[in-house]
């Protein structure tokens, strides 16, 4: 976890330092082809271990279940901030 | 909606690929570095951004409260709804859902960061929950965009969007919600893409 926060600074740091630079956005722009390798990798990972494979429905309804649970939050914590700020006005 | 079906091609083209060769050594370890480069990149983006400073310092309390309440909302329910999930436990499913639609980083985050608990193959299965749940959140707002403004008000189609309203679901909310709302929206985008990283972390390591 520090590793990441870390690097995360590092480069929040790098970039706000050297802004008027054209390379930091060059490498920022990178980002899309270093997010479609790791995803290559992930799913090559995905691929190579049989226990997802054998639960592929299991995973699907996971991530569905979860999907639902977050929108269901937001969207009620949205009409919860909405009326507080009516009553408030 | 371009971006989202490139990352999911790439996914299941790692996906055959993995299952006729099955496992490399050293894949691990390329997959580490690669990751300390995209939060370097995903920093340095953050960093490098020019109207970073005036959005910060223009910041109203309403446009603050919005993305809270997005985290809040998603986290709660969450947390709650984990209980009838048995598979994964409660900080599992913080951390998928945390993301708030960053899939590309949480998948690959979350795979990362809990193979030393739960091992390669669980890992990877969370990982794949991860980029699935947060690709579904992201197509449900695009698609869902007409319909969640006309029941639940622009802010939830905002919120709804979660990181990606600072990006893919910008021309949406500008489409649907009006162009009054986008600074907000992308305030949201960008509160929420500071923040993922560190929540999801953390809901990886207790």
């Amino acid at each position: 976890m520090i590793e990441i926060i870390g690097i995360l600074a590092a480069g929040i740091l790098v970039g706000r330092i050297w802004r008027s630079n054209a390379w930091p956005s060059k490498i920022a722009g990178l980002v899309t082809v270093t997010v479609c390798i790791l995803v290559f990798v992930l799913g090559f990972t995905v691929g190579a271990a049989p226990a997802v494979n054998n639960d592929l429905a299991g995973v699907m309804a996971d991530a569905v279940t979860l999907t639902a649970l977050g929108l269901a939050g937001s969207f009620t914590a949205v009409f919860i901030l909405k009326k507080s700020l009516r009553k408030g006005r | 909606m371009k971006g989202s079906i490139i990352v999911l091609l790439c996914f299941i083209a790692g996906w055959i690929t993995g299952s006729l060769t099955g496992v490399i050594d050293g894949f691990h370890s390329l997959s580490i570095w690669l990751l300390y480069f995209l939060m370097f990149q995903v920093g340095l983006g953050i960093g490098t951004n020019p109207d970073l400073g005036r959005m910060l310092r223009s910041l109203r309390m309403t446009d603050v409260l919005l993305p809270v309440a997005t985290m809040c909302g998603t986290l709660i329910f969450t947390a709650v709804g984990s209980f009838f999930i048995s598979r994964w436990n409660m900080a599992e499913c913080l951390a998928v859902n945390s993301a708030c639609g960053y899939y590309s980083l949480s998948s690959i985050l979350v795979s990362q960061l809990k193979e030393p608990s739960l091992g390669v193959a669980i890992a990877t299965q969370l990982g794949t929950v991860a980029l699935l749940a947060n690709i579904f959140r992201e197509l449900t707002t695009l698609v869902g965009a007409p319909l969640i403004r006309r029941w639940l008000g622009p802010e939830a189609v905002i919120s709804s969007a979660g990181v990606t309203s600072v990006d893919v679901c910008l021309p949406a909310i500008r489409r649907w919600c009006g162009p009054s709302y986008i600074p907000s929206a992308i305030i949201h985008g960008v509160l929420i893409d500071i923040s993922t990283p560190f929540f999801i972390s953390f809901f990886c390591s207790i």
